[in-house]
């Protein structure tokens, strides 16, 4: 490793004002959305293709790693520099090249703001499903890297199901490129898809095709309550039995009905155990007949309550308080971990109850919100760092959380990826042979290993 | 060195939790895209130099001064960390560890605090025009000049006419570039404030002390507002006016900027002053004219009127209260127009982007007037209407009132 010198070498390369080493803005990109903390040695902002491919050959040469980086909002550690690292700020490359009306499909650049896309693509009639919920700063080369998904994706399906194509700038500074504009494509291996997650750890992806869909017409939207977590999931369930897809199933456990309520005194009820938002889109009529099918079906499963918005003020109103939920959870606590261990849907209810349970063990707050349709779990552990002893509590609950999400058959990680903070766990995933694999093909893109090193799988040292 | 302006904040600095929300409402961010131009950047680095990792240097500088003060970071933060008050401190830790540099100490000290110099430096800037002397200005130069947009031939105070009344008594505070830049505002509020039955007293102000805040220059923004209260407490009445956004901003945080000292006049003042279109749509109940404008109207927030003052409703009421408005609701009303004061001459670039977003929402209403209530905005915004071609009349809301009345 010549960081010195890779440094000198991109300076002379791109340019000084596309290299930022000032102490300044080193402490600027140390960190994300996470709570680890490293600074880079520098700061490669590139604005072209070729620049990408400059600083790969110069990391290659120098063996220097490489973090690249979109909005910083990884909750994983994602995005955050190893010691001795360049980042790669690909904020810059924010162009949408073309939204193709013919193919329905978008070429975008990495840096593009995942919001601003959809607001490029609903302006003429067209649907980009992916919702994470950083869309506002989190952008499209990001959501690629970690295959995000939002509330939508249990009608919709997530970022993978809407990446056609691919251009990636390999360890070594060549460019590939994978799929193209058509929907089918069975040629080869399905490169796309395994970038797609891959979290930049082997290569970074310059140009990417995206398949849009006709944008719904119209949205409607429901607060239903219950008494029980169980009579909850069973009308979840109920209303997946008979055919309505709902675009989101939004579940708010008691804890978190009453941080919000507190805070914003929206009306939620603090007595009961579960709230559901539910959304459904699509034709006016349609959407109308789905949501008092939904009502009923609610209740019949022992709903206390069903509260249907009538105007798109009301259907705001419904959503505030779920959008406030992080708000209200972060004002009532020092520091915070949102994990995403997702289990099947079957199982939400007893995930439910066993995280509960580990509250309880450790003596920690984790309110929990979920996306009930697809099993997708966001319990929020409340803590404070500096507290060590609480900090070692919450370690050991994360540990027992991750296992039991996978003894119920689920796994780590749902939409927010591996990165930094869910390493240790692959191998309780993957077992002896499934890291291996990763290891493998991990080494065949990067040899080196200067791509985001340290993410997702380790190698050379052993699994923690 | 001992950091006493952003000690204060260091409890605030480690609240952050890094969630990144901040970076979705930063205008600033939106144009750049460096992190060391969004809350979280300026944050994270005000931390680090408390801790002792970074030092007042001129790249921290330059990052601190990027920031529009518009506040949309502090009011979208989960954690309510007022980063806007973070930067000032910093920038005041600047001044008084380093000093002011030669420009802006001329600018804050001299001209900025004696009225008498502020209208001496932009009758002679008329003069020049009148004489085309402008153009043997250096380019750098030129395009900071372009940013005034045409001189009054004369000043707020060359045209007040005092008059006696006998109703209930208001002050009106006459901010210095209502004086020297846009003087009908000014009059034209009084007027609407008497066809309302009110006494107006209009004393000889100094300026409110908000480019020395932003600036941080802590001491001059205090003497300032010391002088204004000393001004304020001779007269009895029911309410302060004015028609600037900014300077009622800066009177409403007197009480914060004489935190260390007796509060108690900083803030009975505070608790007076109000917005213009606040006082006659809440107060006075608002009586539009009969003379139908058929305009076309929507409507910018200046962020001090909005995240500091809080009015909202009050113009867009009075607005949609007109005879012959068809009032438009622009998309992203609330975002920053990219003036901020001195942020357009300093950051000329960064500036045009998000003032190029603020034309383009503004042309998409299909509008023919653009109300703003605030006349720093309102340079910005026909500087705008000039560069991206879109044809708007700007106007205060009073104005618009006033022509209701068949005045202009």
């Amino acid at each position: 490793m010549d960081s010195v010198n890779a440094i000198r070498k991109l300076k002379a390369s791109l340019g000084e004002h596309k290299v930022l080493t000032a102490k300044e803005d080193l402490v600027c990109y140390s960190y994300d959305s996470s709570p680890y903390i490293c600074q880079p040695l520098a700061v490669a902002v590139p604005e072209k293709r070729e620049d990408v491919q400059a600083i790969l050959k110069i990391a290659s040469k120098y063996q220097t790693p490489v973090i690249p980086r979109g909005g910083g909002t990884s909750l994983a550690g994602g995005s955050v520099p190893s010691e001795g690292s360049i980042v790669i700020d690909m904020s810059r490359m924010n162009r949408i090249l073309e939204i193709d009306t013919k193919n329905l499909v978008a070429v975008v650049q990495p840096g593009v703001i995942t919001a601003d896309l959809h607001r490029a693509v609903e302006a003429q009639g067209l649907f980009y499903p992916p919702d994470p919920q950083s869309m506002n700063m989190c952008t499209i080369g990001g959501n690629i890297a970690t295959n995000a998904g939002g509330p939508r994706c249990f009608k919709y399906g997530v970022t993978k199901d809407y990446v056609l194509g691919l251009e990636i700038v390999l360890a070594d500074g060549r460019v590939l490129r994978t799929g193209g504009k058509t929907i089918k494509n069975v040629s080869g291996y399905d490169l796309t898809r395994l970038f797609v997650g891959s979290e930049g750890t082997l290569g970074i992806v310059t140009e990417i095709i995206l398949r849009l869909i006709p944008l719904p017409q119209a949205k409607r939207t429901a607060l239903a309550i219950f008494n029980t977590l169980e009579e909850g999931a069973a009308a979840v369930a109920g209303i997946i039995e008979r055919r309505i897809v709902p675009t989101t199933l939004e579940l708010m456990d008691q804890d978190n009905l009453v941080l919000i309520e507190n805070a914003k005194h929206v009306g939620f009820p603090t007595d009961v155990e579960a709230a559901i938002l539910i959304e459904v889109d699509g034709k006016p009529r349609e959407v109308d007949e789905d949501i008092s099918r939904i009502e009923e079906i609610c209740k019949e499963f022992g709903g206390r309550e069903v509260r249907i918005a009538q105007t798109p003020e009301e259907a705001a109103a419904l959503w505030a308080g779920r959008k406030a939920s992080f708000g209200c959870l972060t004002q009532s606590t020092r520091s915070i971990f949102t994990e995403d261990a997702t289990v099947p849907r079957s199982e939400l209810v007893n995930a439910v109850r066993e995280f509960k349970a580990l509250g309880k063990k450790y003596n920690l707050r984790i309110p929990m919100l979920g996306h009930t349709g697809d099993g997708n779990l966001h319990p929020s552990i409340l803590f404070d760092e500096r507290d060590s002893e609480e900090v070692a509590r919450v370690e050991k609950c994360i540990d027992e959380m991750f296992a039991i999400a996978l003894k119920l058959g689920g796994t780590l990680s749902g939409e927010h990826g591996i990165g930094i903070a869910k390493r240790k766990y692959i191998p309780w995933e993957f077992g002896e042979t499934g890291v291996e694999v990763l290891q493998n093909i991990k080494k065949a893109f990067d040899p080196l290993n200067i791509l985001n090193p340290g993410k997702v799988v380790l190698l050379g040292e052993d699994h923690e | 060195m001992n950091n006493e302006y952003i000690k204060p904040y260091q409890d605030e600095t480690e609240r952050c939790l890094r969630c990144g929300i901040c970076l979705g409402f930063c205008p600033v961010y939106h144009a750049e895209r460096h992190e060391g131009t969004v809350a979280r950047g300026k944050i994270r680095m005000t931390r680090e130099l408390l801790e002792g990792n970074l030092q007042l240097t001129p790249r921290l500088r330059k990052f601190m001064d990027l920031c529009l003060g518009c506040q949309a970071c502090a009011e979208s933060c989960p954690n309510k960390i007022p980063t806007d008050k973070i930067v000032a401190a910093a920038r005041a830790q600047f001044v008084k560890d380093q000093g002011l540099p030669l420009v802006y100490y001329l600018a804050l000290r001299w001209g900025l605090k004696n009225p008498a110099v502020m209208e001496t430096v932009f009758a002679s800037l008329g003069l020049a025009r009148n004489l085309s002397l402008t153009k043997l200005l250096p380019h750098s130069l030129k395009e900071k000049e372009e940013i005034l947009p045409p001189l009054p031939s004369k000043t707020f105070w060359e045209q007040y006419k005092a008059k006696p009344g006998s109703g209930k008594k208001v002050a009106y505070f006459v901010g210095c570039m209502t004086n020297l830049v846009s003087p009908q505002v000014g009059l034209t509020a009084v007027r609407m404030l008497e066809a309302h039955g009110y006494e107006v007293i209009v004393p000889k102000v100094y300026c409110c002390g908000l480019p020395h805040y932003s600036s941080g220059d802590m001491d001059t923004a205090r003497e300032l507002a010391l002088k204004n209260l000393d001004i304020f407490t001779t007269y009895d009445v029911e309410a302060v006016l004015t028609d600037c956004g900014s300077c009622g901003s800066a009177l409403r945080e007197y009480p914060h900027w004489l935190k260390d000292q007796d509060q108690s006049k900083a803030q009975e003042f505070a608790g007076k002053v109000r917005d213009i279109t606040e006082f006659l749509v809440n107060d006075a109940g608002i009586k539009p004219g009969s003379l139908a404008l058929n305009r076309t109207v929507t409507y910018h927030d200046s962020c001090h009127l909005n995240r500091t003052m809080g009015v909202t409703r009050e113009p867009r009421l009075l607005l949609k209260s007109l005879p012959g408005v068809e009032y438009r609701e622009m998309i992203d009303a609330n975002r920053c127009c990219g003036g901020a004061g001195t942020f357009n001459i300093k950051n000329p670039e960064v500036s045009m982007k998000i003032l190029e977003h603020k034309m383009a929402n503004t042309k998409a209403t299909g509008a023919d007037t653009l109300a703003v209530g605030c006349p720093s905005c309102r340079m910005q915004l026909a500087l705008g209407a000039r560069k991206f071609n879109v044809p708007v009349e700007i106007l205060h809301p009073v104005e618009l009132l006033a022509m209701s009345y068949g005045q202009k």
